[in-house]
């Protein structure tokens, strides 16, 4: 999907007010910094193709928060024409989450690195 | 129409009735629990058995239904979102009779301010005004406007109005009438391009008396 089309300014709104809350409270007060990062993105479609290459078709971490993967859904699906986004089956992938539901460090490297392409993001204008 | 139902059930009189509605928010209003409530717009709807529904814009589940107490219809969850629309229904034995599509970080009202306080400082001739808001402890409506108004006491209805995004103000005291028993209010609205609403309930008011030309005294 080609996000170059994206409203980045109702993204942007959103990541701030939403999504980085969600972001930094999965952190649970470890900095970001602490890990060390190997995303870079230089410009906002390519910065949105990684964070939702890192939100949804990852394998690193299995658990990831469901607040962060339904928000930045929600997100991309309502500002980026034509972008349908994954299904988010509530039922099904609640129960299997909620018994794996753990923060593993795999998953905390994940989310700091997404921090770290929302920054991105959010810093190119 | 007349407001109500069909006597024997059917729902076509209830279709035609007036169920609009209004909601607002009030987010993190009981540490993470978000607080959504409406109520019909015509005090006269015969809610009985009317239910509302709100889906879409949540976490982990499709829909979720209000609880009710008296007339207004609430659901106090952390499941909101607080990205994109809901759909918010009444329902009648089931059957959606009215639904609006609604986004809940556009309708938010804030808590009401509290503990408003006035000191006199003599040495500068002037009034203090400090007041207090839940918003400041939380993570997404933090930003507010408030509205201070202030009046004579004997003046019903001459209010002045000041609005300010911090929570101190000062009052000059040459700007206020010696020896005069004033009343003072605040209410907050969101300030922020996200989270827009309405203005919230008064704080309770607050009294000061202006001291005779030079001395000061608090009521």
């Amino acid at each position: 999907y080609d996000f170059t089309d994206c409203n980045f300014a109702k993204i942007e709104e959103e990541y701030q007010n939403v999504i980085f809350l969600a972001l930094k409270e999965y952190m649970n007060g470890i900095k970001s910094t602490q890990f060390n990062h190997t995303v870079y993105c230089g410009d906002r479609p390519s910065c949105l193709t990684e964070i939702e290459r890192l939100t949804f078709k990852s394998s690193q971490c299995l658990s990831l928060a469901k607040k962060i993967v339904t928000a930045t859904n929600a997100t991309l699906n309502s500002h980026c024409p034509g972008h349908s986004g994954i299904q988010i089956n509530n039922t099904q992938a609640m129960k299997k989450r909620k018994k794996r539901e753990v923060t593993t460090n795999k998953c905390l490297t994940q989310v700091s690195n997404l921090i770290e392409l929302w920054r991105y993001f959010s810093r190119s204008q | 129409g007349e407001s109500g139902y069909a006597q024997n059930g059917d729902f076509e009189d209830a279709e035609l009735d007036d169920y609009s509605f209004s909601c607002y928010s009030q987010l993190e209003v009981d540490g993470p629990q978000h607080l959504l409530s409406c109520a019909f717009e015509d005090p006269d709807v015969n809610s009985t058995n009317l239910e509302f529904e709100i889906c879409e814009g949540l976490l982990e589940v499709k829909c979720l239904n209000f609880s009710k107490l008296q007339e207004t219809y609430f659901i106090k969850t952390k499941k909101f979102l607080l990205i994109g629309d809901s759909t918010i229904c009444v329902k009648l034995g089931g059957k959606h009779i009215t639904c609006q599509k609604m986004n809940i970080v556009k309708r938010v009202k804030p808590e009401a301010p509290f503990d408003v306080k006035v000191i006199y400082r003599e040495e500068a001739n002037e009034f203090v005004v400090t007041f207090n808001t839940s918003h400041l402890q939380k993570k997404y409506v933090k930003d507010l406007l408030h509205e201070v108004v202030y009046r004579l006491e004997k003046n019903e209805n001459d209010w002045m109005h000041v609005n300010i995004s911090s929570t101190k103000l000062t009052l000059l005291q040459r700007k206020l009438q010696p020896n005069a028993m004033y009343e003072i209010k605040v209410r907050s609205i969101p300030n922020t391009n996200y989270f827009e609403g309405f203005w919230s309930e008064w704080s309770p008011s607050s009294h000061f008396r202006t001291p005779e030309n030079n001395s000061g005294k608090m009521d």
